[in-house]
C-alpha cells in the first residue's frame, strides 16, 4: 500500500511536469503579451517591466526559472494585478469556487442516485419514463443554458431566487443546479442501467431466498454493486464540475477561482495562467487518486498491486 | 401421511414477446416429511419453474394461474410477500445452480451466511457468528473462523458451494431445495458436494427436493424420483422403480442415455429430437414428436396420470392399452 501511493505520487509529478511544460508553451504561443492593451506603454517603460518580470530572457530561461520556481511552491506575482501574489488570488477565490463544486457534487448524488434507482425499480412504467426525460434533457441541454432559463424564469419572471452574486445560501441554488445538472442526469443513466443489470444476477435470487426485505436485497445488495461504475466516473466528474465552474461563475457573476481563470488567459497573465493550471491539475490528480482508493475499499476483487 | 409440501394442479405461465409460454401443465406431488425427491428432467421442462413458483420468486413476467400450494399445512399459494419472507430462508432453504454468480461479491461469507440467521432468529451479532461458525464446520470448510471474514472471490468453486449449503441450512429449514447444485462444478467436487448432501441428509432431517438433469445424482441420495418433460410430470416412483421398471418412454430414454461402466462398445443412446415449445396451449402428450412409441391419441389428448403401483405412476397412454408386454 505505502509502495503503491509513493509510485502514484512519482507518477502524478511526471503528469504535472508534461502539462506545465505543455501549458507553458502553448500559453506563449499565444499572440500578444501581458501589456498589449489599448493604451500603448511608451517603449522604455514596458521594456522595464518586462525585465522586472523576466520576460526579456529568452523563452528557454523563462521556461527553466518557472520550473524552479514551481517546484518551490512559489507561483510568483500576477502581471496584471500589481502587487497581488498568485498564491493569495487562489487562497482567496479557490474556497468559492470549491464550496459551489462540492454544492454541486452534493446534488449531483443526491439527485441522481435516487432517481436512478426509482427509474431501474419501476422499468418501463411512467416513474421510468418521467425520469428518463429528465436525463435525456440533462445530458443533451448544456449547462449555461440551463443556467440562463433558470436565471430567466426563476429569478426574472418569478422572482422567487436572486439573479446572480454568491453572498447568501439562496443565491447558491440556481449555480448548483446550473452546474449539477448534466452530472446528475449521467449518474442517474449510470445507477439505472446498473441496478436492472444487477438485479438479474444470481446473487440477487440468493438474497432473496434468504427471505430478506426487498428494501435489504435492494439497498445493501444490489445497491453496493450498481455503484461501482459510478465511483468510477467521480474522478472525471470531479474535472467536470471544475472546469464547468469557468461557465458558471461567469454567467452568475461568482467571485470564484475559475472565473479569474477566464479573465487571466484572456489578459496574458502568464504567472496566474501557470499557477492556476498547476494547482487544478494537481487537484485533479489527488481527486483520481481518491477515487482509485475508495474503489479498493468497496470491491474486495481489487487489489493494489505493485 | 404426514407431507411437509403438497402441490396440487399447479400451472405457471411466462409472458413473453413471443406469446405466453405454459412452464407448467398440472403439476402435482407431494414431499414427505425427511423425504428425498429427485426431480430429473432436460433443460427447459420446468423443474426449476416448479421450484421459483412454490417460493414465489419467479420472474416478473411469470404467473402461477392455477393450483395448489401446501407447505407444513398451511396454503401458501396465495401468501403475500411478508409471509413469503418468513417462509424463505427460514422454513425453505434454496441451493442454486451456479456457486460462482450465486455470492454477492462485495460482502464477506460471514456477512451474507450471518444476514439470514439474524433475519430469522432473534439472537444477538455473536451468537449468530457462533452459528455461522457451527454452520460452516457442519459442511466441511476447513478453519471457519478465518473463513468467515473473506470473500466470496477467495473461495474455491466447491468451497462456496458447500458456504452456500451452510447458508441454505443456517436456520433449519424443513425442506431444502437444491436447484442442480453440482452442474457448475467439476466432477470430483461435485462428487464431495453430493458425498455432503447425503451426509447431511442423515445428520439433519430435512426434506429434500434435488433437481437434476442426471439421474445418476439423484439415484444415491434421494427416496424418490419425478420426472418432469414439457412442463408436466411424466413419471414418478421409487427409486427402484424408476431404475428398474420405468412406465413411460422418455423416462426408459433418459435410462438409456446414462453410460455405464460395464456397457463395453455400445453406442450410447441419445433422445431424438428437440424439447417441445411450450408456445401457446399444449395439445397432446408433450412428448409426442420424440416417443418411439407414439400412437394416434398422443398427438389429440394428454394422458392423465396413473398409477401402477404404491407411489408409482406415469402420464403415458400406453398404461392405458391392454396388452402391454413385459410386466
Amino acid at each position: 500500500m505505502g509502495y503503491y501511493i509513493l509510485k502514484r505520487f512519482f507518477y502524478s509529478l511526471l503528469s504535472l511536469f508534461i502539462i506545465i511544460t505543455a501549458s507553458f508553451f502553448m500559453m506563449h504561443a499565444m499572440p500578444g503579451s501581458v501589456y498589449t492593451a489599448e493604451k500603448k506603454l511608451p517603449p522604455a517603460i514596458e521594456e522595464n517591466i518586462k525585465a522586472k518580470y523576466g520576460l526579456d530572457k529568452p523563452l528557454h530561461e523563462q521556461y527553466l526559472l518557472t520550473l524552479t520556481n514551481l517546484a518551490k511552491l512559489d507561483f510568483g506575482m500576477s502581471m496584471h494585478n500589481e502587487g497581488r501574489g498568485v498564491n493569495d488570488i487562489i487562497e482567496e477565490h479557490f474556497p468559492v469556487s470549491a464550496s459551489l463544486g462540492t454544492l454541486s457534487i452534493v446534488l449531483v448524488l443526491l439527485g441522481g442516485v435516487p432517481l436512478g434507482i426509482v427509474s431501474a425499480m419501476n422499468k418501463g412504467k411512467w416513474q421510468d419514463n418521467v425520469s428518463m426525460v429528465i436525463v435525456t434533457l440533462g445530458v443533451t441541454v448544456p449547462g449555461f443554458v440551463v443556467a440562463a432559463l433558470a436565471q430567466y424564469f426563476i429569478s426574472v419572471k418569478l422572482k422567487l431566487l436572486p439573479v446572480m452574486g454568491f453572498d447568501t445560501p439562496k443565491h447558491w441554488i440556481l449555480p448548483g443546479v446550473a452546474l449539477s445538472f448534466f452530472y446528475m442526469a449521467f449518474i442517474a443513466r449510470l445507477i439505472r442501467s446498473g441496478m436492472v443489470e444487477v438485479l438479474e444476477q444470481d446473487y440477487i435470487r440468493t438474497a432473496r431466498a434468504k427471505g430478506l426485505s426487498k428494501a435489504v436485497v435492494v439497498y445493501k445488495h444490489a445497491l453496493k454493486n450498481a455503484v461501482l461504475p459510478v465511483i468510477a466516473f467521480l474522478g472525471p466528474l470531479a474535472a467536470g464540475i471544475l472546469t464547468g465552474t469557468f461557465v458558471i461563475e461567469r454567467v452568475f457573476s461568482i467571485p470564484g477561482l475559475g472565473r479569474y481563470f477566464i479573465s487571466s488567459i484572456s489578459n496574458r497573465d502568464y504567472t496566474v495562467i501557470m499557477g492556476v493550471t498547476v494547482f487544478y491539475a494537481a487537484f485533479l490528480l489527488l481527486m483520481v487518486f481518491i477515487v482509485d482508493i475508495i474503489y479498493v475499499i468497496i470491491d474486495p476483487r481489487i487489489k493494489l498491486k505493485n | 401421511m404426514n407431507n411437509i409440501l403438497e402441490v396440487k394442479n399447479l400451472k405457471t405461465i411466462f409472458h413473453t414477446y413471443a406469446g405466453q409460454i405454459s412452464a407448467l401443465n398440472n403439476i402435482s406431488f407431494s414431499i414427505g416429511q425427511g423425504e428425498a425427491v429427485g426431480i430429473v428432467g432436460e433443460s427447459g421442462s420446468g423443474k426449476s419453474v416448479t421450484m421459483l413458483s412454490i417460493i414465489k420468486l419467479l420472474s416478473e413476467n411469470g404467473r402461477i394461474i392455477e393450483g395448489q400450494i401446501t407447505f407444513n399445512g398451511k396454503d401458501i399459494r396465495n401468501a403475500g410477500e411478508k409471509e413469503m419472507q418468513n417462509i424463505r430462508g427460514n422454513d425453505i432453504g434454496m441451493i442454486f445452480q451456479d456457486p460462482m454468480t450465486s455470492l454477492n461479491p462485495l460482502f464477506t461469507i460471514g456477512n451474507q451466511l450471518m444476514e439470514a440467521i439474524l433475519k430469522h432468529n432473534r439472537i444477538s451479532k455473536a451468537q449468530a457468528k457462533q452459528k455461522a461458525i457451527e454452520m460452516l464446520k457442519l459442511v466441511g470448510i476447513p478453519s471457519p473462523e478465518k473463513r468467515l471474514s473473506q470473500y466470496p472471490h477467495e473461495f474455491s468453486g466447491g468451497m462456496r458451494q458447500r458456504a452456500m449449503i451452510a447458508m441454505a441450512l443456517s436456520c433449519e429449514p424443513k425442506l431444502l431445495i437444491a436447484d442442480e447444485p453440482t452442474t457448475a462444478l467439476d466432477v470430483t467436487i461435485q462428487a464431495q458436494i453430493m458425498e455432503l448432501m447425503k451426509e447431511l441428509k442423515n445428520k439433519i432431517n430435512t426434506s429434500i427436493i434435488l433437481i437434476t438433469h442426471d439421474l445418476g445424482l439423484v439415484a444415491d441420495v434421494c427416496d424418490r424420483i419425478i420426472v418432469m418433460y414439457g412442463g408436466t410430470i411424466v413419471e414418478q416412483g421409487k427409486v427402484d422403480e424408476i431404475f428398474y421398471n420405468p412406465q413411460h418412454p422418455y423416462t426408459m430414454g433418459l435410462l438409456k442415455s446414462i453410460p455405464r461402466l460395464n456397457m463395453g462398445k455400445e453406442r450410447l443412446k441419445p433422445i431424438d429430437g428437440q424439447p417441445p415449445d411450450l408456445i401457446g396451449a399444449p395439445y397432446g402428450c408433450p412428448f409426442v414428436a420424440r416417443c418411439p412409441k407414439a400412437m394416434q391419441i398422443c398427438d389429440i389428448k394428454k394422458p392423465e396420470y396413473k398409477e401402477v403401483g404404491k407411489g408409482h405412476g406415469a402420464a403415458c397412454w400406453l398404461l392405458y392399452t391392454k396388452n402391454r408386454g413385459g410386466e
